[in-house]
């Protein structure tokens, strides 16, 4: 079974492309340095082409606004040792920190991606979302909803990129 | 060693791999040809994938540095070129990982930091502007296989080699990149 | 795939489908994009694939607000990518699927696992225990190594080396934990998988607890995982 070979298929791509494949000039400076670097005998100095002592304004800028505009989120996926139901499932609970955050849910695959299903509640510290879902054993795909936005678990295993966004994050529940 | 000299003057039809050869036997003009004849589509794809002149360069440099450092265990029976583009695609990684550790307390949407959208006038400098700006928007395995794929056009067997995913994974993720950029552009006001 | 696609969607004008879209994903996406949906669905359930993992995907796209020709897209492809995981656990699939095998195998092929590192996997948990979930946290584990921008070979071959030690969920878990903590301090993500496989194959061979301390002996922070 083939599949078909990807190409940018609309002019408008196509000629963004050929912009890309444009080559940059190679400077004297740059060229001089490596030069320098590759004669120097034995131990790895790297010798700057340029100064680059200053933070780059957009850097310092993008990060301010990220931060203002999103929160600061770490989430932590706890399975509640030797907690059993009747029907084999497992108390897992989940946190999120984001103490600008008005509401925080959790989604995925044991709720059907629906945001309003499992919202989490904030905690007696003010910053952190936590809940406690109880989840059969095995393979968990989730993500968080903070403020309208999705989210991934920045401490849990990362799922696979398939097109739809920002990968998933992933648990195993063991239960007993 | 003048800088001069490290610039070599070798006849166009030397291989890269008689010139590897060369360069592991000590001949440091040999190894000054390889950067001449590599170095410019190097800096393209660092400079495209770190979207940073500066990084960019500190990038390549660092590639070829490594490469001449590990010239002996080059085998000139595989593509020198494949062989330098591996080195240089971890050297921009090491780089995207270090500036995402910056921010790894932050909770990222790919959306969550938008650029002001310049108005459409069909230059090929506003285009140029434009295709930049959703690179930096793909995923990292998406810009690095879109602009192996498309920019530096390596086949998906050196695509392959150099990155160790399977070719259907990598067809994906062209595949994948090429929508992606596609819907940005239009975003953008570029039909 | 395209030869799948076309094939499933002829079983599904043959048969008498039953147009109810899921509730997941009544109202945020057009009607005609929930009827090719609905049609995929259909076809896939006849072919033996499971429709939960597919609507669940559409769910997850329609939430992420992904343009619905991606949703589509996505889904075409984890069908696809469900069938294969079929093939490579054969009677495994259907037995236990109530752990996520099916589903962690398909994530596999989706971030570019090679087939064969797949069933080797899945040999050398056969030949050793019943219970999946090793293989489940062995397939998260290769998928979220690749993640880190490992490549896929050297992430299963290592993986592969932990399942046949018998290392458990746990250890498995500890071993994501590790190298993500790695990587952030700043090493490269071959250091960081080099330093910890032999630090865990030394200690899974010597049946020992593993030493985590990050390289240079400093004690991991209280209540790390």
């Amino acid at each position: 079974m083939r599949e078909r070979d990807a190409s940018p298929e609309s002019p408008m791509l196509q000629r963004a492309t050929e912009l890309l494949r444009e080559i940059p000039d190679v400077r004297a400076e740059w060229r001089a340095a490596l030069n320098a670097r590759i004669r120097q005998p034995s131990f790895n100095v790297r010798v700057k082409a340029r100064d680059r002592s200053t933070l780059r304004p957009f850097a310092a800028i993008a990060a301010a606004l990220v931060f203002a505009g999103v929160g600061i989120g770490a989430a932590l996926a706890v399975r509640a040792p030797g907690q059993t139901t009747e029907n084999g499932l497992s108390r897992t609970r989940f946190a999120f920190v984001a103490p600008s955050a008005s509401q925080v849910s959790i989604v995925g695959d044991f709720n059907q991606w629906n945001p309003a299903a499992f919202p989490l509640r904030r905690s007696a510290d003010g910053r952190t979302w936590v809940i406690e879902v109880s989840l059969r054993s095995g393979r968990h795909v989730y993500a968080f909803v903070v403020d309208g936005k999705v989210a991934r678990d920045p401490t849990a295993a990362e799922g696979e990129d398939d097109g739809l966004g920002m990968p998933n994050s992933v648990v195993v529940v063991q239960g007993t | 060693m003048t800088h001069a000299a490290l610039h070599g003057y070798h006849a166009v039809d030397i291989t890269d791999a008689e010139l590897a050869r060369r360069a592991t036997a000590g001949d440091a003009a040999s190894f000054a040809t390889l950067v001449d004849r590599h170095a410019p589509a190097c800096l393209r794809f660092a400079t495209r994938m770190l979207d940073s002149p500066e990084d960019a360069e500190e990038a390549t440099q660092d590639a070829f540095w490594r490469a001449h450092r590990a010239i002996h265990r080059f085998d000139d029976r595989a593509n020198f070129r494949t062989w330098l583009m591996s080195i240089l695609i971890n050297r921009c990684r090491t780089m995207l990982l270090h500036r995402r550790r910056r921010a790894a307390r932050i909770v990222l949407d790919d959306d969550a930091v938008r650029r002001a959208v310049a108005p459409v006038s069909g230059s090929d400098a506003e285009l140029r502007g434009a295709i930049q700006r959703a690179l930096v928007r793909l995923d990292v395995g998406q810009r690095e296989a879109f602009l192996l794929k498309h920019v530096e056009l390596l086949s998906y067997d050196e695509m392959s080699a150099i990155t160790g995913l399977g070719i259907s994974a990598l067809k994906m993720r062209v595949q994948r990149a090429c929508d992606r950029l596609q819907a940005l552009l239009e975003e953008d006001g570029y039909a | 795939m395209r030869h799948l696609i076309i094939g499933l969607a002829l079983v599904a004008r043959a048969a008498s489908a039953q147009m109810q879209p899921a509730e997941s994903f009544a109202g945020r996406l057009s009607p005609d994009a929930r009827v090719a949906l609905q049609r995929l669905v259909d076809s896939a359930r006849a072919a033996g694939i499971p429709a939960a993992p597919l609507q669940n995907k559409i769910a997850e796209g329609a939430l992420k607000g992904a343009d619905e020709r991606r949703i589509i897209a996505a889904v075409q492809s984890l069908i696809q990518r469900l069938a294969d995981a079929q093939r490579i656990l054969g009677p495994r699939s259907r037995d236990t699927d109530g752990y996520g095998l099916l589903g962690a195998t398909a994530s596999a092929l989706q971030a570019g696992v090679a087939p064969g590192i797949i069933q080797s996997l899945v040999a050398l948990d056969s030949t050793q225990r019943s219970d999946p979930r090793p293989l489940v946290g062995a397939l998260v584990t290769v998928v979220d190594l690749i993640a880190k921008h490992i490549p896929a070979s050297a992430a299963g071959m290592s993986v592969a080396d932990l399942l046949r030690r018998r290392a458990t969920e746990d250890e498995l878990v500890a071993f994501r934990a590790d190298i993500a903590r790695d990587i952030t301090a700043g090493a490269t993500p071959d250091i960081a998988l080099a330093t910890r496989m032999r630090a865990y194959m030394q200690a899974l061979d010597a049946n020992r607890s593993i030493d985590r301390r990050p390289p240079g002996g400093r004690a991991s922070p209280p209540g790390a995982l």
